[in-house]
Formats: C-alpha cells, structure tokens, sequence
C-alpha cells in the first residue's frame, strides 16, 4: 500500500477521513451513499407530479384519491460510489518548488482514491494534458487502487493545457454517473473550461474543480530582472517582478474570480488550492 | 545661414555621438531565466506597460544621446554663419569702412550725432578682424578719401582716426567712395568686404550705386528715426548789385522737411541791419519771406537768412552778397560830339554816377568793372581794356559812326551780336518822331502811370539808317520802323537817338535825365553777388590773380577766421589761386594785407538737408549685399555667432533633466486588471 504519495503516516491520518458525506452516487449496490435512483429498501424523498412515461405503476394512488390527481412517490436508495478524478497533467503542471502542482495534486489524487477504495467505492483517474494520456476505469479492489497509484507516481508534466478538450474527450469515457473531481491549476479559459464540463453537468455529474497554484503563481516572487518562460508555450516574457507585481497580482485574482464566478453559476463547487497548504486541511474542506 | 566650427579638427568626435545608444542597446541586464506558467498573465501586463514605459525609455535614450552630443559639440565650438559662403574660420580679410561723413550725418540722434554712431560702429567692425587682416576707412564726402593709401594691418591708428574725425558740412559722392574702396580691394587674397555705414539719405543713396568688382557689401543704417528739419534754401538779393540808399529787396526760402506744418522765426541780417519775420511752412512745403534793406554804407556787404535752432545746425543759415556801391561807374568816351555831351550832363544830374574816361578801362582788371561804357563815335578802333570789361560784366552803350563796321562788333564777345554787319549810315535833319515799342518793359515801367512824363515826347533831327537786326530787340523805334534803341541781351544798347540842345530835343526834355537813369540802372552787371551762390563745402574757392603782387600777399580766410590754404596755379592768360577744399558754410574772404579784395558765400548743401532716409536699406540687384543692424553684427556675419555658450546651457539643463527623466521613466505604470482572462 506504501506509495510515494502515501508514506503510513499518511494513511494513519487518512483513517479519520471519509469520502463522501456531501456528495451524491449512483451505485449500483446499496450502500451508504444516497442515490436519487429508485430502488428498494426505499426512503421516501418527495411526490413528484406524474408525467408522461412515468412508471404507472410508481404512482401513489392514495394521493390520486384525495386529490384527483396523480403523483409519483420518489425515494432515496443507497448505492455504491464512483468518484472519476481527472488530473491536469499538462507542463504548466509541473511548476513549484519544493513540490510541483502535480506532486500536489497527484498526492490528493492517491489520498481520495485511498478513501474511497477504502469505503468500498469505485474511483478511475484520467491524466490528461491537451488530450486524454492515462485512463483508468473505476475500481474498488486494492490491486486496482495500486494501479492507480502507479499511474499517479509515473506521471509526469506533459504538453500545453487544453482542459476544455481533455474534459470533452474524458467525458465518453466514463460509463456511470459519479462525482467528478478536476485536480488542475486552471490557467486555461475559463469559458473554454466550463465549455468543456457542460457534457457532466448536462448528465448531472456533482463536479468539484480543485484549482492547485503555488504560492509564486500567486505572488510573484521577488527577483531581479527575470525572462519569464511559459514552460508549455515557450512564450519569453522579460519584466522585472518589481514592476509587474501589483499588476500581477490583480490579474491573477481577477482570473480565479472568474473562475469561481463561472463555477457559481454552473452550480459547481471550487476550491482554491495552495501548493504551500495543508493538504489534509483541504481534504477535510471537500469531503465535509 | 551655415554652420561651421571652431574647432573643426574634433569634428570626428561627432562619432561618439553612437556611444549612448551603444550602451543603451548593448549593456542591458541579462534576465535569469524563469519557468513560470502564467506568462500570459505577465504578457498582458508588460504589453500594457511597454505602452507607457517604453516610449519614456526612448525618450530618456534621446535625452541622454543628447546630452552627450551637446557635451561633444561643446567641445567643437560650433559657430553660426547667417550668411552663406561666409563659413571660413581662419582666412584673411580684407575690410573697407566706408563712412559717410556728409553733411546729413550731423543729425543729432538722441544722445550723439549719426556721425559719431557710424564712427563707433566702424571702430567695432575694426576691433572684430584678427590681428593678420587688412583694413581701411573711406570718408564719404564731396572728394572721397582714404584714411590710408592702400589697406593695412594698422587697426589701431585707423580706429585713433575715426574717434578724431568730424563730421562735414559736404554732401558726399557715395558712388566715387565706393569705387574708391572697391579699388583698395582689387588683388587683393581673401575675403573681401566693403562695409557702408550711412544714414542712407534718400537723395544720396537711392539708387544705391553700383560697385565694380565682386567684394561683399555690408550696409548699416545708422538713422533710427525719422529726423524733422527746417532749413534756409535760398537768400535772393535784388538788385545783387545796389547803390547807397537803394532799396534792396531780400528774398529768403524756408523748407519744411517734415510731415508735420511749422510756424518758424526767419530773420536777415545785412550790414548793420537785422529784420524778423514768422513764416507759416506746410509739411513738407516751402515759403519765402521778403525783406527790405535800404544799405547805408559802400562795399561788400554780406547777407545772412537764418532760422530758429532745431536738431540740425547746419542749414539753418544761409548767405548772400551784396555789392553796395556809393556811386556807379560810368565810363564815357571822349569824342566831344553832341551826344556825349548830353549823356555827360545827364550823369551829371543824377549824382550817384561817377563818370570816367575810357582810359579808367585800361586798369580794369585791378578793380572791379564799370557798370557801363557810353561810346558815342566809336569808329572800331580797339579800345584797351574794353574787351576785358565787357567780359567781367560792363555794359555797352553804343551810338555808331559812320565809319564803324558793325561786324566789329562780335569782338567785343557780348550776345547776339553775332549777325551785325555792314556800316551805318548818318541821315542828317528831318524831326523825327519815336515811339515805345514795349511799354511792359522794365525800362519804361516808371513812366507807366504818366507822373514822370513820356519818354518818347521828343524830335530828333537826324538818324542813322540802320536795318532791323533780328537780334536787336527795339525799345523805342521811330515811326518808319527804324530802330532808335536796341538791346542785344541785357548788357548791349544800340543809341540811334541824336541828341542835341536844339528846343524840343530830347535833352530838354525832364524825362531824358530819368529814362537815361533807369537805362543805367537796367544796365547794371549782377556779376559780383545778389544771386544764391553755388558754391558748397568740398569745393575749393577760385580766384584769378589781378596783379603779380596778390600771389605774395594773399590770402583766405574762412568764416571762423581761420586760414584757408590754397595754392596758385597757371591758368588762362593769369594765374589763378585755387583753395583747398573749403569746410564749413559761411564768408570766405580773400585779403589783400589784411584789406578785403573779394568774398565768396559758401554755402550748406541743400541736398543734404533732406534728412529722409530710404525706407529699407538699399538692395543691391546682384545679391552681393546683406544689411545689419550694428557693428556687432558685422563680426557676427563675419565670424559667425559662437553658440557654445547656448550648449553649454542646453547641457546644464539637460544635465538636471537627466535625473528627473530617470525617475519619471522608473516610476511605476498604473495597472489596470483586464476584462478577459489569458
């Protein structure tokens, strides 16, 4: 079970956690997690009115007789969880000292696919840059969870970032509906982005984009004259920190507010990650 | 308009001038190499910022190359020509000062004369050659002259000159001067300069004169103003030639050279006599005022007009002379005939006539001549000295004789005499009676109103047959058309009138005495004086030597008293003294030991006081001349105008620029977040 991401003090820590409480499944064993699906050992949720193609059999003809109308009775059933992660693997990736965005990310990666073996859930993981590189289906078993691991650990900073693409090319590939986490640091088009999620959320895949930058991304940091070079472009910028700081600054935090707006609107949750933070601090963030 | 520069060997130094931009271009800090992901971020910035910053970059490149480049030009010396072609640093110079020193330059302009202000301003144009040039001062004036024979390095002696001259009362030859400064330049190496310094007189100077040669001329303007002058013109005096207690009428011309109208205070001063008189002058306009002076005393006596003190001196007097005579001299033959006789007794009567012989003629050329000569039986035998006095002024009044041909006549040089030939011939008895031809004539306006009887109520008994000359013009002619009294010019009478004591002859007549007074009055000479003379400073004074001992004891004095000097030359048939040129306006009389024996009235040159200059200074059709405002401007067109201390402030100031330009470049571009994210 020993990674390079999970040393046994993680897992001895990870063993507080557990995935899921806020996050809805579509399993196909009942379990722990609730699923808008209908099944049996049924909880009632709500009536919904009946249209048509509706089971008539699900209608509650109780209801029918005081109220000369018809409505269905729809129930929650615990089911099995997937959990699809898709981790940016693109060059951008690869920046941060003393851990990249994609050590960082790749560690939560392993800590969540972890969690939610543990409980018994499925989880796939697909790296991808501008295209889809590694695709692993979901599993549960430990031997799938090492291969997940295995993937995690070989990867490494690929070409430029297309995540809109990667996402649209990913999107055929998962089989059933579950809960989607983006690990990138979303230094794409947030349209582009957000173009390329409306497939998942269009199925109603709970969609949770974890934004990973280090602290330099965010602040430059103080340097001398520096040629700023965009490791997946190769685009040359020389400016002197000092000057372009403030700008910087204000133009960093206007593209995650952009971010975060459009996330707002889609009904998709965003967390801002510090490469620099504690990580279990941010597990605990998502998971409650 | 050139540049050039003093020290023309650094030019190459202009070079370094590439340095700034050099270090601009090539001592860039070197930027350490970064990976960074969101250069998108920092492009977009930059490419905002560069907007801004890099232009300022430029600018603070282009302040600095310039800083440099005002440091090195410094170091050249750059030096600016506004003359093209003059850009020649280090060759010689050959300079003439051509100063006017007519009598207009006399103006008083505010503090000093025009003439002192050219002065200084030649002396500034000679402080400014270098010590190997060439130079000399031309006077403007009536003879123009060279301070030296030919150019010279004597700067200083020739700046000692011009502080020590004087202005003159001469108008001035400005095309002589100018030919006479361009020959000083002719062969001369070099540049070479003729530099005008006038008020440029319009009378004097438009058109400016045309100069040989290829020299450059320099005009200065030294008039600043308009200057407003009044001045004396002309003094008339008639008769010019009058007798003690004759009325003598003096005429003085005022002129206004202004544009404004002036009332001015003209008065005449003759012999002991001084008269006043205001007289109304419109602008620019002229007015004579009349005078009457009745002399009282015997001689020379001069005239002198004058105007109230304005800014201009000179012209405000003016003289004249007259020659006042106690008695006038009648010179009568001596044939005893009917006719002299009553001539001699008419003279007689009148009292202010001094009858002489013919031999007084003899000793004309001591004196001065008679008013005129009555020959009553001249038969053409010559006379000594008639000739000479019929040339110096002495008229002739000739009653012929049978035996004289009157062809004999054109000797005598008087006016149109010219066409008498033949003899005339005595017609004995008969009474003849004679009638005015011309009663407007000056010499029976007398007898105009009748108060003084008819000149013509007379009979004569005999005449002369004498044909009708055209050039004779008949005064009184008897009834057939026979001349009785001819005139040929103003100084010849024909007598065809016989004159005896016979009852109801002329003589016995009053009016005879009268009418042969008024012919001698007519008669008279106005050689010695009375008309406006022409003679002006800058012209030397003549006098033909009467005798051999004038050339040891003659002299000239000038009207300041001082002598004048003058030299005796050969001239036609006697020697003559010619003066030197005279100076100042005014009586100049020749003396005899310590006795006056002539004068002269020279006077101001009237063309000088017209003090209008020309509105420009005057161009020259080939473009060889340039006007400027002063001396100094002079050494500007000649050695350029050093600009190094222009650099050297243009460096001070871009020197404190500098820093400001440094902080304004460094100091931060305001950042405004895009709407778009990369």
């Amino acid at each position: 079970m020993l990674t390079r991401f999970l040393t046994p003090e993680d897992l001895r820590r990870l063993e507080s956690f557990e995935f899921a409480p806020k996050l809805l499944a579509e399993g196909y064993l009942s379990g722990q997690h609730r699923s808008h699906r209908r099944g049996s050992s049924i909880e009632f949720r709500e009536y919904r009115q009946y249209t048509p193609g509706d089971d008539p059999a699900l209608v509650d003809w109780r209801v029918f007789a005081r109220t000369d109308r018809h409505f269905l009775r729809t129930y929650e059933q615990e089911t099995n969880f997937d959990c699809h992660i898709l981790l940016d693997a693109s060059a951008s990736m690869g920046f941060g000292t003393p851990a990249s965005k994609l050590a960082f990310a790749s560690f939560f990666a392993a800590a969540l696919a972890y969690l939610v073996v543990r409980q018994g859930d499925r989880v796939s993981l697909t790296l991808f840059d501008e295209s889809v590189r590694t695709c692993i289906p979901p599993g549960t078993t430990s031997r799938h969870l090492h291969g997940l691991f295995a993937a995690l650990e070989a990867a490494e900073p690929g070409r430029r970032t297309a995540t809109g693409e990667a996402l649209r090319r990913t999107f055929p590939l998962l089989k059933r509906k579950g809960t989607v986490i983006i690990l990138s640091d979303l230094l794409d088009d947030p349209a582009a982005l957000f173009h390329g999620l409306n497939p998942y959320l269009h199925r109603g895949f709970p969609v949770h984009l974890v934004q990973i930058l280090t602290p330099s991304e965010l602040e430059l940091d103080a340097r001398g004259l520096t040629a700023y070079v965009d490791p997946e472009t190769g685009t040359r910028v020389v400016a002197h920190p000092t000057e372009v700081a403030a700008g910087y600054r204000d133009a960093m935090a206007a593209h995650i507010r952009a971010v975060r707006g459009l996330a707002a609107r889609r009904n998709v949750d965003h967390t801002l990650a510090r490469t620099d933070g504690d990580l279990y601090g941010l597990l605990d963030r998502i998971l409650r | 308009m050139s540049f050039g520069f003093a020290n023309a060997a650094l030019a190459g130094l202009l070079a370094l001038g590439i340095i700034p931009p050099l270090i601009h271009l090539v001592a860039r800090q070197r930027p350490s190499v970064y990976a960074f992901p969101p250069v998108a971020f920092l492009r977009r910035i930059i490419r905002h910022s560069m907007r801004v910053r890099r232009p300022r970059e430029w600018l603070l490149l282009a302040l600095r190359t310039l800083l440099f480049l005002t440091l090195i030009l410094l170091i050249l010396k750059p030096v600016y020509f506004p003359q093209p072609g003059e850009a020649a640093p280090g060759r010689q110079r050959n300079v003439v000062v051509v100063v006017d020193a007519t009598a207009s330059m006399a103006w008083n302009e505010g503090a000093q004369t025009r003439f002192a202000a050219a002065c200084a301003e030649a002396s500034q144009i000679l402080s400014d050659l270098g010590a190997g040039d060439l130079a000399n001062v031309v006077w403007v004036r009536a003879e123009p002259e060279a301070a030296f024979p030919e150019l010279s390095p004597n700067h200083g002696q020739l700046r000692d000159l011009l502080r020590r001259a004087e202005v003159s009362s001469e108008p001035g030859d400005a095309a002589s001067a100018l030919r006479l400064a361009a020959r000083q330049l002719e062969g001369r190496e070099g540049a070479r300069e003729i530099c005008v310094i006038s008020d440029f007189q319009k009378t004097a100077w438009e058109p400016f004169p045309t100069v040989p040669g290829d020299a450059q001329i320099v005009r200065i303007p030294v008039a600043r103003a308009e200057a407003s002058n009044l001045a004396v013109l002309r003094v008339e005096c008639e008769p010019p030639r009058a007798l003690v207690g004759e009325q003598v009428r003096i005429l003085a011309e005022l002129a206004n050279y202004s544009p404004q109208a002036r009332k001015t205070l003209v008065s005449i001063e003759a012999g002991e006599t001084r008269q006043s008189r205001e007289v109304a002058l419109p602008a620019w306009g002229r007015a004579t005022a009349s005078f009457r002076w009745t002399p009282s005393r015997a001689g020379m006596t001069p005239v002198l007009a004058m105007t109230g003190e304005d800014g201009f001196g000179g012209d405000n007097r003016r003289w004249n002379l007259v020659e006042v005579e106690d008695r006038l001299r009648v010179v009568l033959d001596a044939a005893h005939t009917e006719t002299a006789e009553a001539w001699r007794r008419a003279f007689l009567a009148l009292g202010w006539v001094k009858v002489e012989s013919v031999a007084a003629l003899a000793s004309v050329e001591s004196g001065p001549p008679p008013a005129a000569v009555f020959l009553s039986a001249w038969d053409g035998e010559p006379i000594p000295g008639l000739e000479s006095a019929l040339r110096n002024g002495t008229a002739l009044v000739l009653r012929p004789s049978d035996k004289l041909d009157l062809a004999r006549l054109r000797n005598t040089g008087l006016p149109g005499l010219a066409e008498l030939a033949g003899t005339a011939r005595f017609e004995p008895g008969g009474n003849h009676r004679v009638q005015v031809t011309d009663p407007n004539h000056p010499l029976f306006r007398v007898f105009g109103q009748g108060e003084h009887g008819d000149p013509s109520r007379a009979v004569f008994r005999g005449r002369f047959a004498i044909p009708a000359f055209p050039t004779l013009k008949p005064l009184l002619t008897y009834r057939d058309q026979v001349p009785a009294l001819a005139a040929a010019g103003d100084r010849f009478v024909l007598w065809n009138l016989a004159l005896d004591d016979k009852p109801g002859g002329w003589t016995a007549q009053p009016e005879f005495v009268m009418f042969l007074g008024e012919l001698l009055l007519r008669l008279r000479a106005p050689a010695a004086g009375g008309t406006d003379s022409w003679l002006v400073p800058g012209m030397p004074l003549v006098r033909p030597l009467q005798n051999e001992v004038e050339q040891f004891d003659l002299k000239l004095a000038g009207p300041d008293g001082a002598a004048v000097p003058f030299a005796l030359r050969p001239g036609p048939g006697r020697t003559v003294a010619v003066s030197h040129p005279t100076r100042i306006p005014g009586i100049h009389t020749w003396t005899m030991r310590s006795e006056p024996v002539g004068h002269a009235a020279v006077q101001f040159p009237s063309v000088e006081s017209d003090l209008r200059t020309v509105t420009s200074p005057p161009e020259i059709a080939d473009g060889r001349s340039t006007a400027v405002a002063d001396g100094r401007s002079v050494s500007t067109l000649r050695n350029g105008l050093p600009l190094w201390p222009w650099m050297l402030a243009t460096a001070i100031a871009l020197v404190l620029l500098e820093p400001l330009a440094v902080a304004w470049v460094d100091r931060p571009v305001p950042w405004q977040p895009g709407k778009e994210s990369p």
